[in-house]
């Protein structure tokens, strides 16, 4: 009797599908795009392999990436761990380096027609995830940091569209000339970048950057650094072309609703203007302040868990969702998909102005810096930045204590 | 059945549910807290007893003194404003409303207790906005400069205080109101005899007769106040920078962003400590101020 | 004389008494105006939803954000769970709570008054203080993720064991002692005579409780990590997440829509609450 059990069960085993759970982050309203591609996988597997898409909530739009990861390691910590996962730039540091990520190398060895055509993904934008020579995951999408503008407000003030090498001197002239009353209301020039990942932006388009190159030690404290963060509060506070940033400003709905004419963004916000109908932008690069010219970028891929059941399924399945099939379905028009030849077919429909630099930048980004321990760090960035920007610190003494506390908060990971 | 102990097994019968939810949830973690804080612990590898250095942290923490003063400013502010705003409110209507215009006040002020915190904390977040809210539209509208709210260190205390009192009156309201229906007529009647102003029955009979509400009232407030966090937590985000960063937001922050579980609960023994303290100093303190009987 | 400044008196106390009744109304109105705002912003247009002059009575009417406030989150799910363990701990409470008090109140049994004292300072305890542990206990327990967790840590109500019990220590011994001459046990006293005669402390215990834990944040915050379980106060961070940029007005709608709940249970339960207090409430 036993032993039939035992058979049965293990008849059953045999039988019965995988089923992996796929975990995904809220706030960017991807998750029925999500099921769909992965039903597609699914016929392709099949029905050998079922996957289960887990919504995980960001319970801090704020600090996006920080609290998202929290709730992994949460999950993880907790027995609830997740087989596949959305991981961006931010995290996959902080999951190598606590040995959560499996390494894929092997199974690509093993299997790479899963992953159709490595060299299609963008190797700049690639080379994060492969850390060590280990390789943790094909990069889905990316996204930068460029200047949106509000085209009827340039209209308004009379000026012509900005070419790509436009100085800092020309930016400032046009949040001057933008910063105007309309209609009894103060409409504003530029909004400031009060996120990690904006500021990192400008901070290496002047040769700066939030943390030193190897990672090791904040850097807010060096002369070009803080340059870019005097420039930001100066224009809060003496051009008074800017208003002051707080946790819950959404800068996207402030250019749609013409309230600021220029705003410091990736590709993300054309799922709003498209869902609001809003057509009057462009997009420029930063302002050129040392050449050559470096743009920020961030990259996503889906890592697999190292504590993952289904090691083979779950590489199948972070395989497939690089693939040009997930590409093409959820990246329409949000980020940028990682395939040259996917962002051949995508980018022309971008509603804005100027689109091309998206593609354009992949030849010249850089990683923005995301190393173990990145909520932390990026936390102390925003408690500094924010007292900057409501004048309660001077930017001097600021960017010394917020580097060397993050230097402290490197060192012990 | 020996009728005593009969009584010793109903009566731990009747309190065993609530008693071994008590230990297992209650009394178990507020230990677990206290070991937490010996020691150094992680969820993913092993722990180790650390003594007090997670204490002689808090000491040398730079963060915890502006974190405290944040939380006793928040205590000795808001409790008062709230007992004094709940009284004139509650009195006002008791005195000056009768039937259905009653009904109408008693939940228009007791309504936001009941509304979900994190909605309407949304909300007035957009409200309190400097450039782009209603609050300093309406400021603009009598000719005066946009209150930075959310986005000054001083201001965003008023902004807190501002949102709590609309949000929480309710409470201290509803308990006032009752209290004040519950001091018998006869007193009135009996003073205004005497020739007694509005003021002295005010003081003499309404003051008196309501400290044990009062009392209650105010208990309640003050725990409430001391671990503040849905306010700061959806309001500021603690900012900006640490101006309005509570003990409370600071536990979830250390234990829950950064798993630092121990140093966490090191500051949430702490906070367990001066609660307690402030409690047990109050129950001391109301022979002296609290009027019982007739 | 004596009449006229009588009269002078009763009119300086009737324009003072209409003074003050002003000032309340102006008061109330500004305690409405919130809500006011939200439903106005909520019926606008996105791109609408910053746009000055603020909207505080309807001028727009895109419903259409309602129905995106369903189409970005499982709002429903939201509500369902939120109202489970509301229900739930409402339930525990009516029972558990008043179990206790009945015990605490009206038996003898060694230990009685220390045990009492101590569930009353779980009151100080408070949510932060027990927070990491419960959390740790519960990962390994794997009860992480599950609704039931959040029921099981608010089934402890020493506030409303307290206010039971007042009222039970008030009520006459007769009925107990002619009870227990027909032969009844506790467990018949206990529901038969003690529960239905503390309704007053049992609704309201049970409405504060009910009320705290409907906009109970911080525990789902910790406890819950997919977005099928989450509760509303939860959802709604999540809706913000889902739909903020550029939406404000639909974040609105949802704020609406989770305040409907709200409204119904203010209805049913402030009857009880305030015949609660007044019977029941806060006599030493």
């Amino acid at each position: 009797m036993i032993l039939l059990g035992f058979l049965v069960s293990v008849g059953l085993a045999v039988a019965e599908p995988v089923t992996l759970t796929l975990a995904y982050p809220t706030g960017d309203s991807k998750v029925e795009i999500m099921k769909q591609i992965v039903k597609e996988f699914e016929k392709q597997e099949k029905n050998q392999v079922k996957v289960n898409v887990i919504v995980v909530p960001v319970a801090n739009p704020a600090a996006y990436w920080g609290s998202y990861f929290d709730k992994l390691q949460t999950m993880i910590a907790g027995g609830d761990a997740p087989d596949v996962v959305r991981v961006a730039i931010e995290g996959i540091q902080t999951f190598a380096a606590r040995d959560l990520a499996l390494p894929l190398n092997q199974y690509q060895k093993d299997d790479p027609q899963a992953v159709l055509n490595y060299a299609d993904l963008a190797p700049k934008l690639q080379a994060p995830f492969e850390i060590g020579g280990k390789v943790y995951g094909y990069v889905w999408d990316w996204n930068n940091v460029v200047i949106h503008i509000n085209t009827d407000m340039l209209k308004a003030a009379g000026l012509p569209f900005p070419g790509p090498n436009w100085t800092l001197e020309d930016f400032t002239k046009y949040a001057k000339a933008m910063t105007k009353t309309v209609n009894g209301q103060q409409v504003y020039g530029f909004a400031i970048p009060n996120y990690y990942f904006g500021t990192e932006g400008w901070l290496y388009a002047n040769g700066a950057g939030i943390l030193s190159d190897d990672m090791k030690k904040g850097a807010l404290d060096t002369p070009e650094a803080k340059k870019i963060i005097q420039l930001f509060r100066d224009m809060i506070y003496v051009d008074k072309t800017a208003p002051v940033p707080n946790a819950t400003t959404d800068a996207v709905n402030l250019l749609m609703t013409g309230k600021v004419a220029m705003i410091a963004a990736g590709r993300w916000p054309f799922g709003s203007y498209v869902a609001n109908k809003f057509t009057s932008v462009g997009v420029q690069y930063i302002p050129l302040m040392k050449s050559p010219r470096t743009v920020v970028f961030g990259s996503g891929a889906f890592p697999v868990i190292k504590l993952t059941k289904h090691p083979k399924e779950a590489y199948r399945l972070s395989a497939f969702l690089s693939g040009a099939y997930s590409q093409k379905t959820g990246i329409s028009i949000d980020s940028i998909p990682t395939r040259t030849s996917v962002m051949k077919e995508v980018l022309p429909t971008t509603p804005g102005k100027n689109w091309e630099i998206y593609g354009e930048s992949a030849a010249f980004a850089k990683a923005v810096q995301s190393p173990p321990g990145y909520p932390e760090v990026a936390s102390i960035f925003d408690r500094y930045t924010s007292s900057v920007y409501s004048n309660q610190l001077e930017v001097g003494a600021a960017m010394k204590s917020a580097s060397e506390e993050i230097t402290k908060v490197l060192a012990n990971q | 059945m020996n009728k005593k102990f009969s009584d010793a097994i109903a009566g731990y019968l009747f309190i065993l549910p609530v008693l071994l939810l008590f230990i297992v949830l209650t009394l178990g973690p507020l230990v677990g807290t206290l070991l937490l804080s010996f020691s150094k612990f992680s969820l993913l590898s092993s722990s180790r007893w650390v003594g007090l250095s997670n204490f002689f942290n808090l000491f040398t923490d730079a963060r915890m003194g502006v974190i405290y003063g944040n939380t006793l400013f928040f205590v000795f502010i808001l409790v008062p404003l709230h007992v004094i705003v709940g009284l004139v409110l509650a009195v006002s209507v008791e005195g000056l409303t009768k039937g259905s215009a009653k009904y109408l006040f008693r939940t228009t002020f007791f309504f936001p207790v009941l509304a979900t915190t994190a909605s309407v904390a949304i909300a007035w977040g957009m409200m309190f906005d400097t450039s782009f809210g209603l609050i300093n539209w309406f400021i603009g509208l009598i000719g005066a400069k946009a209150i930075p709210w959310l986005n000054s260190p001083v201001w965003v205390y008023v902004a807190v205080a501002i949102f709590s009192l609309w949000k929480f009156i309710g409470n201290s309201f509803i308990y006032f109101l009752v209290g004040l229906q519950s001091i018998p007529v006869e007193l009135y009647e009996a003073a205004m005899l005497d020739g007694a102003s509005p003021r002295q029955r005010f003081f003499r009979i309404t003051l008196p007769m309501l400290s044990p509400t009062m009392f209650f009232v105010v208990v309640n407030l003050i725990i409430g106040a001391a671990q503040i966090f849905d306010e700061p937590y959806f309001l500021t985000a603690g900012g900006p920078g640490d101006s309005s960063r509570t003990v409370g937001l600071y536990i979830y922050e250390t234990a829950f962003q950064y798993h630092n579980y121990s140093y966490g609960s090191a500051v949430a023994l702490s906070l367990f400590l001066v609660i307690l303290l402030v409690t047990l100093l109050q129950f001391k303190l109301q022979k002296k101020w609290v009027f019982y009987g007739n | 004389m004596a009449t006229k400044s009588l009269e002078a008196k009763t009119l300086g106390k009737n324009v003072g008494r209409l003074f003050l009744q002003l000032f309340l109304i102006l008061v109330g109105l500004l305690y409405f105006a919130p809500f006011l705002w939200m439903f106005s912003t909520s019926l606008r247009l996105a791109k609408d939803s910053f746009s000055l002059p603020p909207a505080l009575f309807p001028t727009a009417f895109e419903i259409g954000n309602y129905f995106e406030v369903f189409n970005k989150v499982p709002f429903f799910s939201f509500f369902l769970n939120s109202f489970k363990v509301a229900v739930v701990v409402a339930l525990g409470n009516v029972i558990f709570s008043s179990m206790a008090a009945y015990s605490f109140a009206r038996i003898r049994f060694p230990g009685r008054n220390i045990l009492f004292l101590v569930l009353l300072s779980g009151l100080m305890i408070t949510n932060q203080v027990t927070a990491i542990p419960q959390f740790i206990l519960m990962a390994k327990l794997h009860m992480i993720d599950n609704t039931w967790t959040l029921v099981l840590l608010w089934l402890v109500n020493p506030l409303g064991i307290f206010l039971i019990r007042q009222q039970m220590m008030a009520i006459s011994d007769s009925y107990e002692e002619a009870a227990l001459m027909d032969g009844a046990n506790r467990w018949w006293i206990y529901s038969r005579i003690m529960v239905p005669m503390s309704v007053p402390a049992i609704s309201v215990s049970t409405v504060l409780w009910f009320v705290a834990n409907w906009n109970d944040f911080f525990r789902p915050l910790l406890f819950i990590n997919t977005w099928e379980n989450m509760t509303l106060p939860l959802g709604m961070t999540a809706l913000t997440g889902a739909v903020g940029s550029g939406n404000y007005s639909a974040v609105l709608a949802g704020v609406m829509l989770s305040l409907l709940p709200c409204v119904v249970i203010y209805i049913f339960g402030q009857r009880y609450l305030l015949e609660g207090l007044s019977t029941g409430g806060l006599k030493q």
